[in-house]
């Protein structure tokens, strides 16, 4: 029945409308139901105060925790408001705030939670509330939960849940308590601890003595405890019997005092107990809160560094003066506008200079430490670029970067703070603790590393948990192989089998059972994380830890491909998937020359097939597909006897057969009787070019009978066979068969027999085999008039010459294709240059690539002029973002220049800087003439405009035009959600930045000249010495060396 | 209308029937239609210019089909050819009547009339997906007329006269029964078929090592009944009605998330007739026509997901006819209500699998779907207005005159009302902490919520038409040669064009004995305006949101990116027409007529489809376009001849049809036309390809219809129809590689153009059997028995001959109605 009214009703008269308005339901009165809590709201409004907490994020939670508002951030002064559904059950409901700074003291809330119950649409949270709302939690009423901490904290029971502000003792002591929680907010849950000292001795001072001896406590934390006893004594007796407002002013004074103190300790080592120093230190810190708008610092922080930095060497102020008497604050500290907005950075400040007692010098952990401290961490600017944004969907991945980034550069502490208060979804805190921990692994904290994957581990669990077993995905399998890899690094045998566990699980649950897409999903997903662990593995040249990795990867994949259930076909009850899948297994486990593992492959393989008479009919397609194996593990008798008993149909037989060949040949070679194995194989294929394939390697089901040979030890021999090969194809025969057959005399000849020696060590003789390869092309080129083909034959020759370093052949063959190119027009032409800019950087000449990138430069600025709509736009706007990925590469190169030779020269570090440059101007044009996004602007196309931005961005910030990438992401008319994602993938090339290459034993290289600024953490000397880097004596290369640079990362701030 | 050069030719047909008029002198005589009968009973083809055939209650009785469908009736005819759709499982279940192609129109250019009345719909007729997001299914029918509700069903094919318009491919002029025109009669009847009763081919092609091999097809199960009463009673004084109803009703159970559940659709038909004497000649003849469709469907395995869609509607008619001393006069007054509409679940969830989201995991799914895609209706009012005189004989120029002339008025109004904005969630985010803050329609506590969704916003929109038409027509006789001259004009206020369709017709008697006549003739028709396309340009385009999560509480959603990227426009838009040539011969032979026809037509002004560039505000716009063209011609040959109880018919057209576009939604300049593809081992633009339509044109078609008594009680009817073989070029879903092309972020890659292939589909040769037995005379009772595909044919609607392709699919082979009347 239809309960709309329809239009048909409409003519009625008004009265009528309204009757039938009722009956029918009132229409169309609700149109969403999704904007859930956005309708009819109500507010709740209230503070984070200690005093006010600026930038905490503020929660409502109802009284069984669940939230009942978005979230949001605190203002200057620590106010909030939250628009709540006028349905909102308030009773109990209660503000949770993480993090902030306090607006006064400067104090970081990091890592701290504060709680406070909600009354009346109001909220507040303070130190003492949380205190009271703890003990809620536990089970106790308000009231008595107030009179209890009043108890402890030496207040009246009726105002511990008030602003701090209206009374000084509860303001002295809600500051006392946010000392004691700084102080343990590297703790999972520092309130927590302080409620739990309180409860067991009753009393403030007696709970600070109490955490500072706690063997609960990681040493860190009861180490910031001890030093913590006198400033927090400090506060207690701060402003007696006065106003809020004057406890906190003497809190600010002797936090700022503490920290002058603490600075010179720490950097000269300065006595300063005395009363002259105290006294002296007492009037610059008031002088300095002063300046800094009567706002404090926190004692201990980058903040009071980069203040006594700055007042010390801007006001030539000896340290030692402060000790003396008659010392007097330096005349106009006291208006200087600069101080307030040094404490506004929470890094150190790199244009700060450093004083003589701190200079790095050749120190390089010491460089390291001060560089990930200062503002030019690429952690602390990938942070930056998200002050305004809360969404956990684009937060997490950045927040992940950061801590497995901190991990890596030494910063363990604040990554497990990020971990702790930064990534919010499970899932991504699960992956990122895992990350944490395998940088942990690769710097050598075993210990810190195993707490990572336990805790990794536990959150992967309870997601499983939570979700059920049965909804397991792929990222989640691969998690878990993951954890199992790294307490397998770590020796953690057991804990590694209790990983795997819930995966093993889910496999058994489909056990048995037909077959469903929903594994055969995750069996493709688990696959393909296999063949990339196992392809990272052979690039690696099949080295620890990748072997290892790709093997578990590989196990576990076997492991899902055995737990694939059966098909029913034709009333066939049959296993083809689980047999399929087995060939890559065996395909794996022999790239990986794990023979054991491949030999125990072969045995599912055939076991699989014997599960249901009519598998092996199903099957009998795939035995071909194991032939190499059986090669490779020497049982070719075998396979014959598989062939011969198991394979009914003719066609399938002679196919299998086929593919065993090599075999046969093989065991002939290894019997003594290569010239009988060579024939053989002659007869089998006598096309010249595939029988050379297979004498080497053939590519596909089948392989080569070198490459055999090889793989099972009998080096000679296969050097025997390679010889052959190479014979083979300099005979007549062959020439004459492919007189016109480029491919053929190159691709599939010559340049395949260079790189097969090249693949099995054998340098020296693909270099010789390379010359007789340029003079093939060089005779294939006579007879050849298209440029397009003798562009082709040059550049594939440049390849293998830059690959075998032949640099000045290569070098030769460049110039030699860049001769062809002049005939080639538009787009063939862009295309010759980009391709001629890839060799360029291949054989080391990056001014040479710079050259042909500023011509494609030239090229498209016309292009880009001539552009008139959007496909006309769209083609230059994807020339001139393939250009400037390529120029980009320029930097990339240079980077591996340097870790062969130490050292980039000048000319090659303004070649990159040049490129980068050339790269920015195609994004976003220089003068008159139009970037990628001045077209992208002028696309009408929205979603055309955003693609070629996103790539634009990109492009900028790899470029490292990281100011530039940002602007481009405040342009009109972009969504909040494109904006975000496109900051995520310049927070993603910051987090990623690194001047050499992937692996390498350093990452940083500020002034690019090819030295390094600090090796990695983990780095020891026998790495250092085994590599051609050497530190570099002059990081921010102005010509002053490190240990007299007082701005060691600052070309600029010298002059 | 911006066709200039047809005023003049307006002119001097307007002045022509002023200056007849004028100086007109009644003439006693009159001349009436020569219908040419064998034995009695009514042939089809009458020995007038005009191209008709006209099928009586015992033709349709014999060839109508067994599923009650008007236009299965019209195979036995000439220039009539279905869509190779026609023989799909699907059509055997599905309660819509098939759609035809006349003279080489559009299937929705076809024009029916129900007693007078314009049954059809100006709403989509393409739309045919049942669970689309923004259509409800259409046809070009408003109204499925059952065939046991009518008398006769005439179709005009060519030299079509001047008072029908609004079509540029065939006309079918439908006459429900006449009420009391003889003794009292009450009629019931019941037929069914189903699944089990129909042969299937399953054709099933998979590659040997193909990792995940595809099960089989399955043909679809279903029952389909068709059930019928109707009373016929005359009344005193010449008065007499008709009351009859039929249902029509079809079940195909389908499996959904491992549940068999029903897809429904029911189709009513509800006639009445009152038919009495008015004044002294005059008679009133008042009528109604209720035919509602519903079917009922889900979302194959989505939860929730059962969804209601109903069309057609009813139709109420008065006639009112009467004599002057000079005119036989009818005025004609209607009004015709339709609908498409859906209920529906109002939004659509694509949630990922979790322990409350459990039944996607449970049937080996990716994702748990639930929800439909909201309400929507659609409805047509129509009211009509006609009045058509035809003057008594007059004499003018010495000759004598039948004139015939009329007005139609009309106004139709379409309203399209989305009540409530629908959302379709998309990307369901898994987060075992989540906190919904009490939003429970997209978020689950704990479990999962979506970070994206697609807006179909509530609209209401409402369009109307109002077209006026008036035409005339002239006949007379010069000598041996019949000629008609007729005019017609048409005017609506949707596309603002006064058309003027010129008609002329003639026939000449070559031996002046009534049995040789050349017809020949010369018209112009001009289609009907499609509402559709004003709807889609009121309708705004979706858009997309978006929303994350903050600290795991979910946020507010917000706008995104995304969302359409095309409008629908038009404007300044001439009326379609079809200019048409014939030349035919109409020959007594063996008792019936042989009519030899040549009808050549040129289509102009076609509706089509243009893809814009992209406009200012972002969008491409679909703007509708005059730039079609098409052009037929077609041979027939048929003859027909009744005798007795037997009826033996031949018929067979050879055609060929060329367009630039299939259909309004399709561009004329093929949008794809710059893209690159491989065809016969060659890279070129796809635009270079053939633009010969593929579907409702088979070269040749061949009938042979004959009914005859077998037995005193047993009587057979079979109609076989050929159809030849069609070479058609198809994408073959394969790809192969092109040149090196670099894409939007830089990456080079080597493209893959799709390959299009000459595909031939093989000629068919189906027959269609109806045994019919009267079991007793007294009450009736009639059991009949219809075997379609009774040689159980290939039919070749699955496409099993590529074996690159691994095509599978399902035929339908030889399959049996089963049914009974009883006459009281």
């Amino acid at each position: 029945m239809y309960q709309r009214c329809t239009r048909w009703a409409r003519p009625v008269a008004v009265a009528l409308f309204l009757a039938l308005l009722a009956a029918c339901g009132g229409g169309g009165g609700s149109s969403g139901g999704g904007d859930g809590g956005a309708s009819g709201s109500a507010g709740v409004s209230g503070r984070v105060t200690d005093p006010g907490i600026a930038g905490a994020l503020v929660k409502l939670q109802s009284a069984s925790g669940n939230a009942l508002a978005v979230p949001v951030r605190s203002d200057a002064n620590g106010g909030f408001r939250f628009s709540v559904s006028s349905g909102a059950n308030l009773s109990g409901a209660r503000v949770v705030a993480q993090g902030g700074v306090d607006s006064q003291t400067g104090q970081d809330f990091t890592g701290l939670t504060l709680v406070g119950p909600v009354s009346g649409g109001n909220g507040l949270a303070t130190p003492v509330s949380t205190l009271v709302m703890a003990l809620v939690d536990d089970g106790s009423d308000l009231d008595s939960a107030g009179q209890t901490v009043a108890g402890w904290l030496g207040l009246d029971a009726t105002r511990v849940l008030d602003d701090p502000a209206t009374d000084g003792d509860l303001q002295r002591q809600s500051l006392r308590l946010t000392l004691l929680g700084v102080a343990l907010n590297r703790e999972s849950r520092p309130m927590t601890w302080l409620v739990d000292a309180l409860r067991d001795t009753g009393d403030l001072d007696a709970a600070r003595e109490w955490l500072a001896t706690d063997p609960k406590l990681t040493e860190a934390s009861r180490q910031r405890i001890i030093g913590l006893e006198q400033q927090f004594q400090a506060v207690a007796e701060a402003a007696p019997g006065q106003g809020a407002d004057a406890v906190v002013a003497a809190a600010k004074r002797i936090a700022v005092r503490q920290g002058i103190t603490l600075y010179l300790r720490d950097a000269f080592g300065q006595n300063t107990d005395d009363e002259t120093s105290q006294a002296n230190i007492a009037a610059l810190a008031d002088t300095l809160i002063s300046a800094n708008g009567g706002a404090g610092v926190p004692a201990g922080g980058a903040q009071i560094r980069n203040l006594m930095r700055y007042v010390l060497q801007s006001y030539q102020l000896d340290p030692a003066a402060l000790s003396q008497s008659g010392f007097t604050v330096p005349a106009g500290l006291g208006g200087d506008s600069d101080i307030a907005r040094i404490t506004g950075l929470r890094a150190l400040d790199h244009r700060i200079p450093l004083t003589n007692a701190e200079k790095l010098g050749m120190d390089s952990d010491a460089r390291r430490e001060y560089f990930y401290a200062s503002d030019l961490s690429p952690f602390h600017r990938a942070e930056r670029l998200f002050d305004g944004v809360l969404d956990d969907l684009i937060l997490d991945p950045v927040y992940e970067e950061i801590a497995e980034g901190l991990a890596f550069a030494g910063q363990v502490g604040e990554a497990k703070t990020v971990l702790r208060t930064r990534v919010f979804q499970p899932f991504l805190r699960a992956r990122t603790a895992q990350r944490i921990a395998y940088r942990l692994i690769e710097t050598g904290s075993h210990n810190e590393a195993k707490a990572m994957v336990d805790t990794s581990l536990s959150e992967l669990d309870g997601i499983i948990e939570a979700k059920g077993l049965e909804n397991l995905t792929a990222p989640e399998a691969d998690l878990y192989n993951s954890l199992v890899l790294d307490y397998r690094r770590l020796g953690e045998i057991e804990a590694s089998q209790r990983a795997i566990d819930n995966v093993i699980d889910y496999v058994s649950l489909y056990e048995g059972r037909p077959y469903q897409s929903v594994y055969g999903k995750l069996l493709t997903a688990i696959r393909d994380n296999a063949e990339l662990s196992v392809e990272k593995a052979v690039e690696q040249e099949l080295v620890e830890p990748f072997l290892n990795d790709a093997i578990q990867s590989v196990d576990l994949f076997t492991r899902f491909v055995l737990g694939t259930g059966y098909q029913v076909r034709s009333g066939c009850t049959h296993y083809k998937l689980r047999t399929f899948y087995l060939t890559y297994s065996a395909g794996y486990y022999y790239a990986l020359g794990a023979d054991q593992e491949l030999e125990n492959i072969i045995d599912l393989f055939e076991q699989t097939r014997n599960l249901t008479p009519c598998n092996l009919e199903q099957t009998d397609v795939y035995v071909e597909r194991m032939a190499a194996y059986y090669v490779a593990t020497d049982q070719v008798d075998r396979y014959l006897q598989q062939v011969e008993e198991t394979i009914t149909d003719p066609r399938e037989i002679e196919d299998a057969l086929q593919n065993i060949n090599v075999g046969i040949a093989f065991e002939a070679v290894v019997e003594g009787d290569l010239q009988g194995a060579l024939d053989g194989l002659r007869r089998n294929y006598p096309e010249p070019e595939e029988y050379l394939g297979y004498l080497i390697d053939q590519s596909g089901t089948a392989h080569g009978l070198a490459e055999a040979l090889y793989r099972n030890g009998y080096v000679l021999l296969g050097d025997q066979v390679r010889g052959a090969a190479w014979n083979f194809y300099l005979s007549d025969e062959y020439r004459d068969t492919y007189v016109q057959d480029y491919n053929a005399l190159l691709g599939n000849g010559c340049l395949r027999l260079v790189q097969f020696a090249e693949n099995w060590g054998d340098i020296d003789t693909a270099r010789s085999w390379m010359g007789n390869c340029a003079s093939v092309a060089d005779e294939i080129l006579k007879s050849i008039t298209g440029k397009d083909e003798r562009f082709a034959i040059l550049t594939g020759i440049a390849i293998y010459q830059n690959r075998l370093g032949l640099i000045a052949e290569g070098s030769a063959t460049i110039a030699r294709a860049e001769s062809e190119i002049s005939a080639m027009l538009g787009r063939d032409y862009d295309k010759a240059l980009l391709r001629l800019i890839s060799l360029s950087l291949d054989n080391d000449n990056l001014g040479l690539a710079l050259d042909y990138g500023r011509e494609a430069q030239t090229r498209y600025f016309q292009e880009a002029a001539g552009a008139t709509n959007d496909s006309t736009r769209s083609s230059a706007m994807s020339g001139g973002l393939s250009l400037a990925t390529s120029l980009n590469q320029v930097a990339e190169q240079a980077g591996r220049m340097a870790l062969r030779a130490g050292a980039l020269n000048v000319t090659d570090q303004q070649n990159v800087a040049d490129a980068r440059a050339a790269a920015r101007d195609l994004i976003l044009g220089n003068g008159n003439q139009l970037g990628v996004a001045n077209l992208a602007d002028a696309q009408l196309s929205d979603s055309s405009r955003l693609t070629y931005l996103n790539q634009a961005v990109l492009v900028l910030a790899k470029a490292r035009y990281y100011d530039e990438a940002v602007a481009l992401t405040e342009k009109d008319g972009l969504s909040n959600n494109d904006r975000n994602l496109m900051l995520q993938s310049i927070a993603t090339a910051m987090t990623g930045e690194n001047d050499f290459a992937k692996g390498a034993i350093a990452v940083r290289d500020t002034d690019g000249d090819g030295r390094p600024d600090f090796f990695n953490l983990g780095v020891d000397a026998e790495d250092i010495a085994a590599s051609a880097l050497q530190l570099d004596n002059d990081l921010d290369g102005d010509g002053i060396t490190d240990d007299e640079d007082s701005t060691p990362f600052c070309a600029s701030c010298d002059g | 209308m911006t066709d200039y050069s047809f005023w003049p030719a307006a002119l001097t047909a307007g002045l022509f029937f002023f200056v007849l008029s004028a100086h007109a002198e009644d003439d006693v005589e009159t001349l009436n239609p020569v219908y040419v009968h064998g034995d009695g009973a009514a042939q089809p083809v009458t020995t007038e210019p005009e191209g008709s055939y006209r099928l009586d209650r015992h033709m349709l009785d014999d060839y109508g089909s067994a599923n009650g469908s008007v236009t299965e009736a019209l195979e036995v005819l000439p220039n009539i050819q279905f869509s190779e759709d026609r023989y799909k499982p699907e059509s055997l279940y599905d309660l819509k009547p098939a759609s035809i192609s006349i003279s080489g129109g559009r299937a929705y250019e076809n024009n029916f009339q129900l007693d007078g009345v314009d049954i059809n719909s100006r709403l989509d007729p393409l739309a045919d997906k049942p669970n689309s997001i923004t259509d409800v299914p259409g046809h070009e029918q408003s109204l499925f007329i059952d065939e046991d509700m009518l008398e006769s069903v005439t179709v005009y094919d060519s030299n079509v006269p001047a008072r029908f318009g609004n079509f540029t491919g065939g006309v079918v002029d439908m006459k429900t029964r006449r009420a009391g025109q003889g003794p009292r009669r009450v009629n019931l009847s019941y037929s069914t078929t189903r699944s089990d009763w129909v042969d299937y081919r399953v054709f099933h092609h998979v590659p040997d090592d193909a990792e995940n091999p595809k099960e089989p097809p399955e043909p679809d199960s279903f029952k389909r009944e068709r059930m019928g009463i109707s009373v016929d009673q005359p009344l005193a004084g010449g008065r007499g009605v008709y009351l009859g109803a039929t249902r029509s009703y079809s079940r195909n159970p389908d499996v959904s998330l491992g549940e068999i559940k029903d897809q429904e659709q029911e189709n009513l038909g509800l006639s009445g007739r009152f038919y009495t004497p008015v004044w002294d000649q005059g008679w009133l003849d008042l009528g109604l026509a209720v035919a509602p469709y519903k079917g009922e469907y889900f979302i194959k395995d989505a939860k929730d997901s059962d969804f209601s869609v109903r069309g057609g509607g009813l139709t109420g008619n008065g006639k009112l006819s009467w004599l002057t001393d000079r005119h036989d006069i009818t005025a004609r007054l209607a009004v015709s209500l339709s609908e498409n509409s859906r209920r529906s679940p109002q939004h659509f969830f694509n949630w990922q699998n979790s322990p409350s989201r459990h039944w996607g995991i449970e049937n080996d799914l990716a994702f748990s779907r639930q929800g439909g895609f909201g309400d929507l209706d659609r409805e047509q009012q129509r009211y009509t207005f006609g009045l058509d005189a035809q003057r008594q004989p007059v004499r003018w120029l010495g000759r004598r005159w039948n004139l015939e002339y009329g007005v139609d008025l009309s106004y139709v109004r379409v309203i399209e009302d989305r009540p409530a904005t629908s959302y379709i969630y998309q990307n369901g985010i898994v987060n075992t902490e989540i906190q919904c803050r009490g939003v429970s329609l997209d978020c689950v506590d704990g479990e999962q919520f979506f970070s994206t969704r697609n807006v179909y916003a509530a609209h209401d929109l409402d369009v109307g038409l109002a077209q006026a038409a008036a035409y005339t027509e002239a006949s007379t006789h010069w000598g041996r040669v019949k000629t008609v001259f007729g005019a017609r004009y048409d005017y609506d206020d949707f596309l603002g064009n006064l058309n003027f369709s010129p008609r002329f017709r003639g026939a000449f008697d070559m031996f002046g004995n009534g049995r040789t006549n050349l017809t020949f003739g010369a018209n112009r028709y001009y289609g009907a305006p499609l509402l559709s396309y004003k709807l889609r340009e009121a309708r705004q385009p979706h858009y997309t949101e978006y929303r994350g999560s903050v600290a795991n509480v979910v946020g507010d959603w917000e706008s995104d990116s995304g969302g359409a990227r095309t409008r629908y426009v038009f404007s300044d838009l001439n009326t379609p027409y079809s200019d048409e040539l014939s030349v035919g011969l109409k020959q007594a032979f063996l008792g019936g007529i042989v009519d030899l026809k040549y009808v050549h037509r040129e289509g102009r002004d076609e509706l089509s489809q243009q893809r814009t560039d992209i406009q200012e505000d972002g969008f491409e716009l679909y703007r509708l376009s005059n730039d079609g063209s098409s052009r037929y011609q077609g041979i027939s040959l048929a003859w027909y001849r009744t005798f007795g109880r037997y009826h033996l018919g031949l018929s067979t057209t050879w055609s060929e049809a060329e367009t630039s576009n299939s259909d309004y939604d399709v561009s004329a300049d093929n949008p794809l036309a710059d893209e690159y593809i491989y065809y016969r081992g060659k890279r070129m633009r796809q635009g270079e390809l053939e633009q010969v339509r593929y579907d409702y044109n088979r070269p040749l078609v061949a009938t042979v219809s004959l009914a005859a008594d077998l037995h005193r009680n047993l009587r057979a009817s079979l109609v076989t129809t050929w159809r030849d073989e069609q070479r058609y070029i198809a994408n073959s879903g394969r790809s192969q590689k092109g040149e090196t092309i670099t894409l939007p972020n830089g990456q080079t890659v080597t493209e893959s153009l799709p390959v299009y292939e000459d595909r031939q589909r093989p000629a068919t040769w189906i027959s269609n059997l109806k045994l019919t037995w009267q079991v007793t005379r007294k009450p009736g009772l009639v059991l009949d028995a219809q075997i379609n595909n009774v040689f159980n044919a290939r039919t070749y609607t699955a496409d099993d001959g590529n074996p690159n392709t691994y095509d599978s699919g399902i035929e339908i082979g030889r399959n049996y109605w089963l049914g009974m009347k009883v006459r009281l």
